[in-house]
């Protein structure tokens, strides 16, 4: 009954927080992404619903659907009690979502979440049985027809399997989706002109990924996700065009010094802090393709952090076990 | 109170998150709410100056959106901004620039 009130709670507040989207018309690019053809399924669903009010109900309802799915998913990852309500919290209000479900063009976005979500549930479990297996790729087709950044489900699934088995002793149920998964982004890369080529899908009119080099993308990409993972416990600086051009060079290195100080904290506390360790490597593989991939006209922003972000959330969830756990610990009492 | 304390945590956090949500999300009802938040938060970035002056001018503006393409070439000048926005701002702001001259007395 208790869980039930807090949901609905939740839920009202999620509503309350979105309510003026009712009213609000397009923007940025709302137009354009309409009519991306490499995102079939995406744009198959705007030929249904494409009047503003609508496209706002439904990025309201996809995130509903996917606060469920992650929240679901945190619990198979071994998050419990305040850990769950956590994610719950931080997925529904953080700020950080607000241009995810607020901007009608982030559908892309969350629909590969949904598909990535399923993949990774149905990774959750004994993934080489059949019907887990079909989840797995109904989820990851889901997810790419959604949209391109979807493919990061190839990289999450691999990790849910190897965080889920990590004290099995057979390597095979361990590694074989890693395997699998490397072999499918080889070929994808392959068939679609080589890592160039590849890093290269973000040339625009104005800004030609070949002018741009990995160091300036490096630095540039690591002080975005530094942005926003200050932004995610300050709640400042939401912009939907972050200027990290106006960083220094010397801070952009600090950035990128930071991020793998991030990998190497995730490593260390690997034994002791288990989800803390998966919540951080999932925050980096989600946003390890936007380090390959330039789109010099436009760095990391808020949407494409939608699920990167839910790595911080698993971050932030065990933390919260903690603090319940340390909280439930009885008071010892030293007699003198 | 220990034993609460996760509790007021997490209704603490939900409560600062909820109000800051509801707060940013009519940033983005309109053009016009969206660049004006992002010319406040990066008056530097010539881009948000050029999506700035081309949503006001939708509202018919003009005087303000001529400022703000201004603004935009002004910033793309400045040497930490990257070639392509130069570009990009030279082309559309320009433009623009260039048709409220020949339109307006």
């Amino acid at each position: 009954m208790t869980r039930l009130l807090g949901a609905s709670a939740l839920v009202g507040a999620f509503l309350w927080c979105y309510l003026p989207v009712r009213s609000a018309g397009w923007v940025f690019e709302d137009g354009i992404t309409q009519h991306y053809r490499n995102r079939p399924l995406t744009q198959w669903t705007w030929t249904v619903v494409s009047t503003p009010a609508s496209s706002h109900v439904v990025n309201v309802g996809v995130s509903l659907l996917g606060a469920v799915l992650l929240v679901w998913l945190a619990s198979r990852l071994g998050l419990s009690g305040f850990g769950l309500w956590t994610v719950g919290i931080g997925w529904l209000l953080h700020p950080i979502n607000v241009e995810t479900v607020a901007y009608a063009a982030s559908r892309g976005e969350l629909m590969a979440a949904l598909g990535v979500l399923v993949a990774c549930l149905s990774a959750s479990g004994k993934w080489w049985r059949l019907h887990h297996l079909i989840g797995i790729g109904l989820g990851l087709g889901w997810a790419m027809a959604a949209k391109e950044s979807g493919v990061v489900g190839l990289l999450l699934v691999p990790l849910v399997v190897a965080y889920m088995h990590r004290h099995d002793p057979r390597w095979t149920i361990r590694v074989t989706p890693a395997l699998v998964s490397l072999l499918l982004l080889s070929l994808g890369i392959a068939l679609n002109g080589g890592v160039t080529a590849v890093a290269n899908l973000g040339t625009t009119d104005f800004a030609d990924a070949r002018d741009v080099s990995w160091q300036f993308w490096m630095l540039h990409q690591a002080t975005a996700l530094n942005h926003w993972l200050g932004s995610f416990v300050w709640l400042r600086g939401f912009s939907p065009d972050i200027d990290v051009d106006l960083t220094p060079v010397l801070f952009q290195g600090c950035c990128l010094v930071t991020v793998y100080v991030i990998a190497v904290m995730g490593w260390c506390v690997r034994r002791e802090a288990p989800i803390v360790a998966f919540g951080i490597a999932w925050l980096l593989v989600a946003v390890a393709p936007r380090f390959l991939v330039q789109t010099p006209q436009s760095y990391l922003n808020a949407h494409q952090m939608a699920v990167p972000i839910m790595g911080v959330l698993f971050v932030a969830g065990g933390v919260m076990m903690a603090l319940e756990r340390w909280a439930d610990r009885p008071v010892s009492v030293v007699n003198s | 109170m220990r034993k609460a304390l996760p509790l007021l945590v997490l209704i603490g956090w939900g409560a600062i998150l909820a109000i800051q949500t509801h707060a940013l999300v009519p940033v983005w009802q309109s053009e016009r709410t969206l660049w004006a938040y992002a010319v406040l938060q990066a008056p530097l970035k010539p881009r948000p100056w050029v999506n700035y002056g081309s949503a006001i001018a939708q509202v018919g503006q003009f005087d303000g959106a001529q400022q703000a393409w201004q603004m935009a070439v002004s910033v793309s000048s400045l040497p930490w901004v990257p070639t392509w926005d130069r570009r990009a701002v030279t082309a559309t702001a320009g433009r623009n620039l260039h048709t409220l001259e020949t339109v307006l007395p």
